[in-house]
């Protein structure tokens, strides 16, 4: 099985070491990935500002480097992104029957890493060890957007040695939204404060989710609060303890 | 009406822990309430679907079901009036009045009639008019807007009542709940045998009966209706529902949405007028036809107005209504708002939302309020251009996002000059735009290389 790897735009240039675990946890399963030579951004920070010019250009953009052959599926380690493609490109390209075509190609063979893992490849459980308390921010696109609630929470759940605490507000928005954080920044930074205390009654270690922007954005708060609990994605925690297929 | 600055409103109501602490714990209460009492009710998710089906078949034949209405209702006796805009409906309202010689009027809470403005219009007419849902009466006599859809003194706490009642209407001062809604009990109860005609609203038109319904928890609603000898209800011309049949199913979901109760206290059905009991209906227009014929916007007629949306918005939590600065508040309010009063009052407003869905999730009705909003920054957008810095900074993503030789350059720059911004290992005063996130927020330095470099590197050895 072939996988094509969308790091997402942040993961690409801010969190490298996401797309590096999220590659080590397909190959664990066997499968072969590929990672395309140029950048790519799936549009959502222009197309959610109401910048629908800017936002077809990345997704044409995008699609020109995914709508390629040779590939079963298409990886992204963020719900948020897989979310946009999914279900938003059809309203930006509405009236355009050709890319539509190309959209609804592409929607099939595309999931979010944990989506890919327990749907396509029936993953019930990741063989690997990770040890201290982490507790799950369920991000607004992932959970509402595409229906995951229960699967990454099993999966940490089920880690050998991790402690996992859910915390109340793990269905409430930690206030990024997109440029909403630049636009409202003092909305943003309550929202994200309620989350951030949330975290703290939970007594973690680490806070996870399945988006980077999410994680960005409680980790900038909780480092502004002097809080030390460590924001890492689902994949940095699930590969942790497995063995390097490669080495 | 002005621009809506809902970010300036929203930054000086944060500036006051009371009413954020007041709303955020109304609201929390009111979803708890909600989750318990679903719990209990096995068919809630299609129930959602039948009174989403019945309202879709309202929009289906719009006319055909207004006209049946009001071809009903006049063989109920009602007197049926029908008003283009707010201006409109004052007028016809006030003429009612005139024509019988009202000077005193007890109303049921209506959203309508705070957005026509009804209140100061009659005041300045020299009818004087008195609110009756203990919320919307501590309002009044605070001089103040509601801040819900259907808690309009959420962002008010007992101790501003108490204050409130014992500086306007000369109580003693108690903080005890029961005490002051007794006290604001006696106080109405000598209006309604006074008043000369009762208002309201409604909730539910009929177009199978020509009947209309209200529904309430306090009994005031009841009293103001039918002690007077005149009954004026305000609606909306969207709260049509096609059937008898249909009412208890959006009975079933109302209110549980809405205060977390199974059902209100008190179900008004207004079936019949009669020689001593004049009932008029004055239904209102106002945009609503604009939305009607937006392919958009239309959905948002569905709306039953339970506030579920406000209760379940994480903005709303924390501010409250009063920053959306208009009579309908929270994500829903933001549609109705931009609908009503236009892009140019509205045109912040659509980006007050994070998107998260919470709303789309909690909403009886199921409407799409994220995908409504996505639609009207995209309007406000075409309309303005944009403000400056956005624009630059969304057009120098795409550039970076599309050319790669660019993309390379660009962030390869970035991660060079950041060091000047960073204060232990993160960014802690970044320039431009970007100071709106270091203002609150770190942030993680950019690395060296992008994750597709590494790759490239990584295979290659």
């Amino acid at each position: 099985m072939r996988v094509l790897l969308f790091p997402t735009c942040l993961v690409d240039h801010i969190k490298p070491k996401i797309g590096f675990d999220t590659v080590k946890l397909l190959e664990h399963f066997g499968v072969e990935v590929e990672v395309p030579e140029k950048p790519s951004c799936c549009g959502q920070i222009a197309f959610n500002v109401g910048y629908w010019k800017d936002a077809k250009e990345m997704a044409r953009a995008w699609l020109d480097v995914y709508d390629v052959p040779g590939f079963d599926y298409i990886v992204a380690p963020s719900g948020s992104c897989v979310h946009m493609i999914r279900e938003n490109y059809e309203i930006l390209f509405k009236d355009e029957p050709k890319t539509l075509e190309r959209v609804h190609r592409i929607k099939s063979k595309l999931y979010e890493i944990v989506e890919f893992l327990t749907k396509v490849l029936k993953v019930k459980e990741i063989p690997s060890t990770f040890s201290g308390k982490v507790t799950y921010h369920a991000s607004c696109h992932y959970l509402r957007g595409l229906g995951v609630k229960r699967e990454p929470k099993e999966f940490l759940k089920n880690l050998k040695n991790a402690d996992f605490i859910p915390m109340d507000l793990e269905e409430t928005c930690c206030g990024f939204g997109g440029l909403f954080s630049i636009k409202f920044p003092d909305l943003s930074y309550n929202m994200t404060k309620r989350k951030a205390e949330s975290i703290k009654n939970t007594h973690a270690d680490f806070v996870t989710s399945s988006d980077l922007s999410c994680l960005m954005n409680i980790g900038g708060v909780l480092s502004r609060l002097g809080l030390k609990i460590k924001p890492v994605h689902i994949v940095e925690i699930l590969a942790e303890g497995l063995e390097d297929e490669k080495d | 009406m002005k621009k809506i600055n809902f970010y300036e409103n929203a930054r000086k109501i944060l500036s006051n822990p009371t009413v954020v602490e007041a709303v955020q714990k109304a609201t929390m209460h009111a979803l708890e309430k909600r989750r318990q009492t679903i719990a209990r009710i096995p068919d809630f998710e299609e129930l959602r679907d039948k009174a989403r089906t019945a309202k879709e078949e309202i929009l289906r034949d719009f006319d055909g079901y207004l006209e049946k209405f009001k071809e009903n209702a006049r063989k109920n006796g009602f007197v049926i009036h029908e008003a283009g805009d707010a201006r409109e409906a004052r007028e016809i309202i006030l003429q009612i009045f005139k024509e019988r010689n009202v000077k005193l009027a007890v109303s049921s809470k209506s959203m309508t009639q705070e957005e026509i403005e009804i209140n100061p219009f009659l005041e300045a007419h020299g009818i004087k008019k008195y609110e009756t849902d203990l919320g919307e009466f501590i309002i009044q006599i605070a001089h103040q807007k509601p801040s819900h859809i259907t808690a309009p003194a959420i962002h008010l706490t007992r101790r501003e009542i108490a204050r409130l009642f014992n500086e306007k209407l000369g109580m003693e001062y108690t903080e005890e709940p029961e005490e002051l809604t007794k006290f604001a009990r006696n106080y109405l109860r000598k209006k309604y045998f006074e008043a000369d005609a009762g208002m309201s609203g409604a909730n539910f038109l009929i177009a199978d009966t020509g009947s209309f319904v209200v529904v309430e928890n306090e009994g005031n609603a009841r009293m103001s209706t039918t002690l007077p000898p005149l009954h004026v209800a305000v609606t909306g011309i969207e709260k049509l529902i096609p059937s008898i049949k249909d009412l208890p199913v959006f009975l079933k979901i109302l209110a549980p949405s809405s205060t977390g109760q199974h059902q209100t206290v008190y179900t008004n059905i207004f079936s019949q007028a009669s020689k001593d009991h004049e009932v008029h209906i004055v239904l209102i227009e106002n945009g609503r036809r604009r939305m009607l014929n937006d392919p958009v916007l239309r959905e948002a007629l569905m709306c039953i107005r339970c506030g579920g949306c406000s209760n379940v918005c994480p903005i709303f939590q924390l501010v409250g209504g009063h920053a959306y600065g208009s009579v309908y508040s929270g994500p829903i309010g933001i549609i109705w708002t931009y609908a009503i009063f236009g892009p140019d009052v509205a045109k912040e407003l659509p980006f007050a939302s994070t998107l998260c869905g919470a709303c789309y999730e909690i909403c009886p009705v199921r409407i799409n309020i994220p995908r409504i909003l996505l639609e009207l920054r995209r309007r406000v957008i075409e309309r303005t251009g944009g403000k400056l810095e956005e624009k630059a900074l969304v057009g120098l993503w795409s550039q970076l996002m599309t050319k790669p030789v660019l993309n390379k350059l660009g962030f390869h720059l970035a991660s060079k000059i950041q060091g000047i911004f960073k204060k232990d290992d993160k960014l802690t005063h970044l320039p431009f735009v970007f100071s709106n996130w270091t203002k609150w927020k770190d942030i993680e330095p950019f690395p060296g290389k992008s994750f597709r470099e590494l790759w490239k590197e990584r295979k290659n050895s």
